[in-house]
């Protein structure tokens, strides 16, 4: 619940900061603007009184009648004139009508002066004619403040009340509506084990990013799936393997036991259980060291290696077991650095992986040529190894990586279907790439990408 | 001074094979820049004047593959090569190939004889036209036609073999 929580405490805090700050600005702006406008209202009065008062001229005649005419009456209106005679009758002013002696002295020096007792405002000039001057304070009561103020700041509070209930109440159901197609997708992939690893989250018709969440984690289960099944049909395929020389081995015995034999016959028996044990003994290693390297990454040491040197190595290695291969090397596409094909790589894990694609590529193409070319990327060391063989069949081509697993045309050619899934394992231990391409009856291509131990600026 | 040379190409690996008979027959003269350049016709629409962006355009059509086969090559002949450019030409007339030529301050063209044009995409123009009648010299180079399939055909490891 703490995201949800979350987003509704986010939503109902900024919704709150949103309706405060728009009521305050409403309010103060508003009354800033009401009490300017009454304090410039009282001005006038206070300028035409003090005109009419003290002006005995014929030119305040018209004053007067404008003022009987144009100011409507104001609530508690009231005037007042004094005469400066000097600065300490100031103090007695101000008690006089209550205001504070700041006000007084403000209209002396600034020549008005503002000030405000609760809902009575007051105005003060300094009026100087025929040479002397005269305070003339006028005042009156804002009825505005008294009474559109109040409601207004009412109407306010409540509006803001009533709108913070709608919006936690959108806030809630919001954050409901969102969160709960997560607690699905939590609720569903609870189930998914290694039993039920076929179950797939549903997809909704909106390509959101909910839907996004839920066909990644269904990609993931696919190829979770595909392992736990390449698993399964390793286990599977290896122990069927296994048996076969056991069957073989079992089989000859018993025959060989069945009745008296001569001693050829018997010699005969005990040399294929040799050479039978002797497969099922390759087959284990096989097996044990493509199960070690699956999972011992760090037994390996990785060391600085020359790739060019290393492949070199193989074919000589190689060319021991099986004089009758055949390889070029094709150096044309070679860079002029040699720093480019330095790479980070076990040695030994290396040569296997080599000697076994190389002595797949001769194999498989009756011992003809088989082309091996070097090449660097920015980042990474290309090595591809070109034969002129069988081929793998173009349905084959997604399985050739599954252990034991032989393609339909080697019937004639010995191999116990390790060699490649070995090779990947091993090129990917290297962070490397490995890719075959094939064409039946034309040959194979095997391009591995190795990463470079330094990968240089642009060159 | 470096000398600049132009092919064009259709984002294939295959296109890449006159740089490589170039520079394995140049002796060791000053390096060379090479342009790869692929004609394509954009549209007048406002759209495509102004959201045309070449890089992008580039990045689209060319694959890994080709990408790689590029490093390759600019690692291989890294002492003849300056530099290597893809560009686009937009162009649709003799006027704008000769501007073009001579901004890019092209020395030599160079064209693989009865070479297919392919499409990289349904915009994509010949530019073998302009080559003939540009003022640039142009040469020719042959090279045989190889009908042997290729298993590797499209991949990196294609640029070895070629």
């Amino acid at each position: 619940m703490k995201a949800q929580t979350k987003t509704v405490l986010i939503l109902v805090t900024s919704f709150i900061g949103i309706i405060l700050f728009f009521g305050i600005s409403i309010l103060w702006s508003v009354s800033n603007y009401t009490h300017d406008d009454f304090y410039k209202l009282l001005e006038i009065r206070a300028f035409t009184a003090a005109k009419i008062n003290f002006d005995t001229t014929n030119s305040s005649i018209p004053f007067k009648d404008l003022q009987e005419e144009f100011f409507s009456k104001l609530p508690d209106e009231q005037d007042y004139f004094f005469t400066i005679t000097d600065t300490n009758s100031f103090p007695l002013i101000a008690h006089k009508l209550q205001v504070p002696k700041q006000f007084i002295t403000q209209i002396y020096y600034n020549k008005k002066a503002e000030y405000k007792r609760k809902e009575l405002f007051f105005k003060g000039i300094l009026y100087q004619t025929q040479g002397k001057s005269h305070l003339v304070i006028a005042s009156a009561i804002n009825n505005f403040q008294v009474h559109y103020y109040d409601y207004l700041n009412k109407i306010l509070i409540n509006t803001a009340l009533l709108a913070l209930t709608f919006s936690l109440i959108t806030a809630f159901y919001l954050s409901k509506n969102f969160f709960k197609p997560l607690k699905t997708i939590t609720e569903k992939t609870k189930l998914i084990n290694s039993e039920s690893l076929h179950l797939r989250l549903p997809l909704k018709t909106e390509k959101d990013e909910l839907y996004e969440l839920s066909f990644t984690i269904n990609a993931m289960l696919d190829r979770i799936e595909t392992s736990f099944e390449t698993q399964n049909n390793f286990v599977s395929n290896a122990s069927h393997e296994l048996r076969t020389p056991l069957t073989a081995i079992i089989g000859e015995a018993d025959v060989a036991l069945s009745k008296l034999r001569t001693p050829e016959e018997y010699q005969q028996t005990l040399q294929i259980i040799t050479i039978e044990a002797e497969k099922l003994e390759n087959k284990i290693k096989a097996l044990l060291f493509l199960a070690q390297t699956g999972f011992n990454k760090n037994l390996q040491k990785f060391e600085s290696i020359r790739i060019d040197q290393l492949l070199y190595e193989v074919r000589d290695n190689l060319l021991r077991i099986h004089p009758e291969l055949k390889i070029r090397f094709n150096l044309d596409l070679m860079p002029e650095n040699p720093e480019k094909l330095q790479i980070k790589a076990s040695h030994q894990l290396l040569m296997l992986a080599f000697s076994n694609i190389l002595s797949n590529a001769g194999k498989y193409s009756n011992y003809s040529t088989v082309v091996v070319s070097l090449g660097a990327t920015e980042k990474h060391a290309v090595i591809v190894i070109k034969d002129a063989g069988i081929g793998i069949p173009k349905e084959e081509l997604k399985f050739i990586y599954d252990p034991f697993f032989r393609a339909s045309n080697t019937g004639s050619f010995e191999g116990y279907g390790i060699g490649l899934p070995l090779a990947q394992t091993i090129v990917r231990m290297h962070q490397g790439e490995i890719h075959v391409s094939s064409i039946e009856h034309v040959g194979t291509t095997v391009e591995l990408k190795i990463p470079i131990l330094k990968p240089l600026g642009r060159s | 001074m470096s000398k600049t040379i132009l092919f064009q190409t259709d984002f294939t690996l295959d296109s890449l094979r006159g740089i490589k008979k170039v520079l394995a027959g140049a002796a060791d003269s000053s390096p060379f820049t090479i342009i790869l350049v692929h004609g394509l016709r954009i549209d007048d629409s406002i759209n495509e004047l102004l959201f045309f962006n070449k890089a992008k355009k580039i990045e689209q059509l060319s694959d890994n593959a080709f990408k790689d086969a590029c490093k390759v090559l600019t690692n291989k002949y890294a002492s003849k090569i300056e530099s290597l450019e893809i560009d686009l030409f937009t162009g649709w007339n003799q006027n704008a190939f000769t501007n073009y030529i001579e901004a890019k301050a092209v020395d030599c063209i160079y064209v693989i004889q009865d070479e297919d044009f392919k499409a990289a995409c349904s915009q994509s123009f010949n530019l073998s036209s302009f080559f003939r009648k540009s003022a640039v010299p142009t040469k020719v180079l042959f090279e045989e036609e190889n009908s042997m399939l290729q298993p590797e055909k499209g991949k990196l490891a294609e640029i070895f073999i070629l």
